[in-house]
This record gives structure tokens, sequence and C-alpha cells, in this order.
């Protein structure tokens, strides 16, 4: 370092220490508004990411309480599931009632226990009931909006060739006299009767 | 209270402390961004920044002796002094190959008056005030002045060469020499 460059920052950091008038506490409370909402973003953020934590697991972890209580069979919290999951398909009824209509159920009468299930099945829970539901809702629906597109016959047009027509042409109805009179016979019958043959047809 | 505990305190976020650190400081950190920008509005920016800078920082800064803070703070005004100059468009260093006697300078500026020489400072152009800043009071080399600047070597000794001339003529010219 040159020697005079000592001498001259005493010099400037002398003066600098010496009071001088400016706008100080407008400077002041720039630095607080800039600082101020630094903190309080940061702050923000950890809320968003401790209530973010808490959705996710806390959902999972009741996700798992629920799971844990139905294989290890605690009667008081059966008891709670299904009173907390029978208002649920009690709703999917009324909306299965509103989309198809009452015919769809007596005419599938194999599957009649899926819609009284909601009322018979107090004490179980079938998580895909709905989905069943809806497929048959489906099936029932496009059997009865089946629609019959009526198609025109059309004629065979063709030409008939020789043999054929010479079939056709010979075909000639044949009238065959199938009574005949009896014609008087002989008066006499021979007396050789045995080697007579009697020639009869019954009317 | 004393500077470590002050330090620990706005590390806190004490409001009170931090408002302490802004009284402690602010008057000459003020008078240091003037010696570079100049100009008063600037300077007040700059020191509102550099603090606003040091708040949100001071987590990372840890104390070791007195002086530490002051240098650690004092680098962060001087850049963000810089980065103010640098926003202006006009700033601009060329190199000028010139000698200079540093044997000569400790004569000249020994006995010349402080606030003069203050002012004298203010009144170079911003090139050779920001080299001679850097250099004379806040004890960068030339090396540092480069990086800083984005400079050659021998620009930033071109440029405080002439800074110092410029001063010497402006003393000589006002006949404040020699303390007279």
């Amino acid at each position: 370092m040159e020697p005079d460059v000592n001498m001259i920052e005493q010099k400037i950091r002398l003066i600098e220490r010496q009071p001088v008038s400016w706008n100080k506490e407008e400077t002041w409370l720039r630095v607080q508004k800039q600082v101020a909402p630094t903190a309080k973003r940061y702050r923000v953020y950890y809320y968003a990411a401790a209530v973010i934590f808490f959705v996710l697991f806390g959902v999972r972890g009741v996700h798992y309480l629920k799971n844990d209580s139905l294989v290890n069979p605690d009667e008081n919290a059966v008891t709670e599931i299904v009173t907390e999951t029978i208002p649920s398909i009690e709703k999917e009824v009324v909306q299965e009632k509103v989309i198809a209509p009452e015919p769809v159920y007596e005419l599938h009468t194999e599957h009649k226990h899926v819609s009284p299930m909601a009322n018979a099945q107090e004490t179980t829970v079938l998580p895909d009931t709905k989905i069943e539901i809806d497929l048959e809702v489906e099936e029932l629906l496009l059997s009865f909006s089946e629609e019959v597109h009526p198609q025109k016959v059309m004629p065979i047009v063709g030409v008939i060739t020789d043999p054929v027509y010479d079939k056709v042409v010979n075909v000639k109805p044949k009238r065959k006299k199938l009574f005949h009179k009896l014609e008087p016979g002989e008066k006499k019958i021979s007396e050789d009767y045995q080697n007579t043959i009697i020639i009869a047809r019954i009317k | 209270m004393s500077e470590e505990e002050l330090v620990r305190q706005c590390k806190k976020g004490d409001a009170k402390s931090q408002r302490q650190l802004f009284d402690m400081f602010s008057d000459r950190f003020f008078r240091l961004a003037l010696r570079y920008v100049k100009n008063a509005h600037e300077a007040e920016d700059v020191v509102m920044t550099t603090f606003v800078k040091i708040f949100d920082n001071l987590k990372k800064f840890s104390y070791r002796d007195k002086g530490s803070l002051e240098a650690w703070m004092r680098k962060i005004l001087v850049n963000e002094a810089l980065m103010t100059l640098r926003r202006r468009h006009n700033f601009y260093l060329t190199e000028t190959l010139d000698a200079e006697n540093p044997e000569h300078d400790k004569e000249f500026f020994q006995d010349a008056d402080a606030a003069y020489l203050y002012q004298l400072i203010l009144e170079l152009p911003d090139g050779y005030r920001t080299v001679f800043n850097l250099f004379a009071v806040e004890g960068y080399d030339h090396r540092e002045i480069a990086d800083l600047l984005g400079i050659t070597e021998s620009t930033s000794r071109s440029q405080l060469f002439k800074a110092k001339q410029l001063l010497k003529r402006k003393i000589n010219r006002e006949g404040l020499h020699y303390g007279t």
C-alpha cells in the first residue's frame, strides 16, 4: 500500500464519523418496510408448508387409522365408520332413483341385492357400490333406449336361366283322376271265385 | 449493549436492536455512499438497500472482533454503491499510461484539510472518484479493484493516477496546499 493511502483513509474516515443531516428517519422507515415483508413472507411460507404437511399427512393418518380399525375390529370404531358411510350410500341411492326409472329395477331381478343394499347392509361397507350401480343403470338405459331402424326389403332381381325356365314351363298341372266310378261288374260272378280278383275302390 | 450482543439480537429479528444498529452506522454510511454516488437521493437509496441486505444476511455473519462488523457492512455498502454506479450508463473507465510519484503524493495530501479533501473527492469524475475511493480510502489493491469494476489492473492504476493529479491541481488552484 502506498504511503499516502493510510493518511487519506484516516482523514476521510474522520470526516465520515461527523454527524450529517439527511433523511435518516425516512430511510429507516423504508428499511423497515423492506425488512418486515421479508420476514412476513418467510413466515407465510412456513405456515403454508405446515398446513400442507398436516393436510397431506393428516389425511393419510386418518386413512391408516380407519384401515387399522377395520383390520382389528374394535366395535366402537366399526360402528363409527358405519354411521359415517351409510348416509353417503343413501345419497347414492337417491341419485340412482333420479337417474334410472323404476321399471329398470323390476326387470333386473338378479341384481336386486344392489338397490336394497343401502337399507339392508348396515354392518358392512362396499366401497365399489356406486360403480356397480352406475354400470347397471347404464346397461339398462341402453336396452331401453335401443331404437329400431326399419329397413326396406328390396326385391331380388335376377334372370331365370333356360334349364330352369324349361322346368318351369314343363311343369303342368297334372290332373289325376283320383276317383273312378266303379263300373258295374259282371253280373255273374264266376263260380271260380277263388281266382277272381275283386277290384273295388272305396270312396 | 455490546456490538456482539447487538448482532445477536438483530439476528433474532429484534426491531429495537435493528434500529440501534442503524443509528450507529447510518450517518457514516450515508457519507460513504455519497462519496461514491455523489447524489444525496441515490446515497439514501444505497444506505437503505444496504441495511435491508445487512438484516437479511446477518445470520451468515460471524462476529470475530470489534471491527469485523463494520468491515462486513462497509463491503456490502460499497458493492451497492458500485451497482448504483453501473446502472448509470455513463460509467466508463479508460486506460492512459502515465507515471506517478508516491513520495510527492504523500507530501501533497499530508497537510490537506480533511473536509476540503472530502469535498474535492466528491468533485472528481465518476471513474476517478470510484477508483480513488476504493484504493485510497477502502484499502483495496488494484487487482481487487479490477475484479470489482470489471477492468484491467492497468486501467485501475491509470484512473488512480489521474484522480490524484486532478486533486493536486484543484488544491493548487484553490491555494489550500499545505493547509493554507
